[in-house]
């Protein structure tokens, strides 16, 4: 993600005028560079969010997966960005049942998606800067997989866990999954400058669903909502 | 001033679009719900089966629409103060309408007269094909022991309804034919009299829940088996491996289950293999079996027809089973969050349906349908009492010559 972008504007030693002074005079005068392209990666850890009512022996906990993408900046001004990448987020989960009968049984889902997030970044600091980040993402659920053990009748009839196991690619069901997905990205990143036109950058963010991943199918339905935690590692390269 | 004034603007939006998100609802479990109303009973039974019917990624009813249609109803009944048990017992039998679930009843208490009320969506179709009839366990079984060249006939006692006999087969061969009213036999098999087990150990041996051991079914000499399930309304999945599993040359494969995995309607578990192990130390081989089925073979019987389907010594004959091919286990809710749920003792409701969706290698399910018989041969009561069982007599006719 190219962080670093937004940060980079006060580093250009020539043109720019006091558009570019950020409240405190961090920015130097002279800012020319405009545009920059970067490439990121990263671990992601996902939340799903899901009320389960009476069924509390189903216990649902945040599954790691990883985060990677391209992404553009513009730079109005020195101490403003606007950012837009094409990540692929995991947003993975894992299903435990807290039940002495179905102790075996769980289910690791990994879910694959093509984000695209637009954020505005606002930045401070010269060589080493700091950003915040705030903005929001659309997105498709482009594929799943699931992998784990269930209560089989195999397993009734023999006691063989090992009828239990299943690891197959997720077939979405066009009535119950809403692939669309949207939400608000915020968070936080750090950038420094290696060379004149580099810089390399770490950031966090959160991807904070806004779309419940199911449709609106049947009148009593609780929502389920991913939040996704992603730490980047990128560089990007100035025009 | 103005930077600032953006930052915080932006704060605001992110803020404010943070709280967007759906607060949950509140949800009851509907299997520990005391109702009061009939309005309430209502509720508590159509959540339930809303949130743990297992088949509603296939069911062609509108849940909701019934929800809508049916709530007045019961709200007249409230209104009223009254219902008879003959009106209660439409009201729920026009709620559970169109519903696959062949497992599936309702019994609800009626509030005012105390009574108990059924419903079951199978009742508004399986009586309505044009083969079906009721079953005729006594007349059948008790015309057994008279037909042409039966040897080795033996009958169990009424705490297990269970029979054996040898038929004559092919030249030196003898056929052999078990019926029994209900699967229970790994559970009855450790605390039933000699006397009553006579007809299994006759053919499995004295290891029946071993599987095929020193009975018959290991003799040379008998060349097929008819396992009879006509009328046979199913029982323990425990069975399938000793009683049919046994039969087979090696381990069954027939497609696959799975459960619910949450209170959505369509939240489903993967897709778990459905394989039945054929016992270690069987002794049958690749010999001819034949299950005997017909409109009243449910469940486990399907499971049966099923199985003995798949191996390639196996044949059905007689009619299109009831259609409850998905098993359930009771007590199931607790677990899975699906299936029987509710206590008539208790809560005055009690509902009866599967929490195993069962489909085939091509995932096709016959819940609602049944399992169509390699060789159909419709029921004919005015043979039985003229004393012909046409059913079994084509059974053994398929074992003689082939055809």
């Amino acid at each position: 993600m190219l962080l670093p972008l937004a940060s980079v504007a006060w580093a250009q030693p020539e043109g720019g005028s006091d558009e570019n002074t950020f409240p405190g005079n961090l920015f130097p005068k002279g800012a020319v560079s405009k545009w920059s392209l970067g490439v990121f990666a990263g671990p992601a850890s996902n939340h799903h969010v899901i009320d389960v009512a009476y069924a509390t022996d189903m216990k649902y906990t945040d599954k790691s997966g990883y985060s990677a993408g391209i992404g553009a900046a513009f730079h109005p001004t020195g101490w403003f960005a606007l950012r837009a990448d094409v990540a692929m987020v995991q947003k993975n989960y894992r299903l435990d049942r807290d039940n002495r009968f179905l102790s075996f049984v769980y289910t690791e889902s990994t879910n694959n998606y093509l984000s695209v997030p637009v954020v505005a970044m606002l930045s401070a600091g010269r060589n080493f800067k700091v950003s915040g980040i705030v903005g929001g993402y659309g997105g498709w659920w482009l594929s799943g997989r699931r992998e784990g053990q269930s209560l089989s009748v195999s397993y009734l009839i023999t006691g063989n866990q090992g009828d239990t196991f299943f690891d197959e690619e997720y077939k979405f069901n066009d009535s119950r999954d809403n692939r669309f997905d949207a939400g608000i990205v915020y968070g936080f990143a750090a950038q420094c400058t290696i060379a004149k036109k580099v810089e390399l950058s770490a950031e966090m963010r959160w991807y904070y669903g806004l779309t419940d991943v199911q449709k609106n199918y049947m009148t009593n339905l609780n929502p389920r909502y991913n939040t996704t935690r992603v730490i980047q590692f990128g560089a990007a390269y100035w025009f | 001033m103005k930077h600032t004034n953006i930052i915080k603007l932006s704060l605001l939006i992110v803020l404010s679009l943070a709280s967007c998100r759906k607060e949950p609802l509140e949800v009851t479990d509907p299997d520990r719900h005391f109702c009061t109303t009939y309005t309430s009973q209502f509720e508590t039974v159509w959540t339930g089966i809303d949130q743990g019917y297992l088949f509603w990624d296939r069911d062609t009813v509108d849940w909701d629409e019934v929800y809508e249609r049916m709530r007045p109803v019961f709200l007249e009944f409230d209104k009223r103060g009254s219902a008879t048990d003959a009106q209660l017992t439409d009201a729920y039998q026009s709620m559970v309408r169109g519903l696959l679930d062949h497992h599936m009843y309702v019994q609800v208490k009626n509030l005012k007269t105390g009574n108990a009320v059924y419903a079951d969506p199978a009742w508004d179709e399986v009586p309505y094909r044009d083969y079906y009839h009721y079953t005729f366990f006594e007349q059948q079984t008790a015309l057994l022991a008279t037909m042409p060249g039966v040897t080795e006939y033996k009958s169990g006692g009424n705490a297990f309804p269970c029979f054996f006999a040898l038929f004559p087969g092919s030249v030196g061969k003898k056929i052999a034919y078990l019926r029994f009213r209900s699967f229970q036999v790994t559970s009855v098999a450790n605390y039933l009299s000699a006397a009553d087990l006579a007809p299994l150990r006759a053919f499995y041996g004295n290891g029946i829940v071993d599987g095929v051991t020193n009975g018959w079914a290991g003799r040379d000499e008998v060349e097929a088996v008819i396992v009879d399930v006509r009328g046979n309304g199913g029982g323990q999945l425990a069975d399938l491996k000793p009683v049919v599993a046994s039969l087979s040359a090696s381990d069954i494969d027939l497609g696959y289950t799975r459960t619910k995995e949450g209170l959505g309607r369509l939240d489903y578990s993967a897709w778990t293999p459905f394989v039945i192990p054929c016992p270690s130390n069987h002794l049958w081989g690749d010999k001819k079996v034949i299950v005997l089925t017909d409109v009243n073979s449910v469940s486990c019987s399907e499971i049966t027809a099923l199985m003995v389907q798949s191996m390639p010594n196996g044949t059905v004959i007689g009619e299109r089973t009831y259609g409850a091919t998905c098993p359930l286990i009771s007590g199931g809710h607790d677990m899975l969050y699906s299936g029987v749920f509710g206590d008539y003792g208790r809560y005055g409701y009690y509902v009866y349906t599967s929490n195993f969706d069962v489909v085939d290698k091509e995932y096709k399910s016959l819940e609602g349908v049944g399992v169509t018989p390699d060789i159909e041969c419709v029921f004919d009561v005015n043979a039985l009492f003229a004393g012909h069982d046409n059913q079994l007599e084509r059974a053994l006719e398929f074992i003689r010559t082939g055809k």
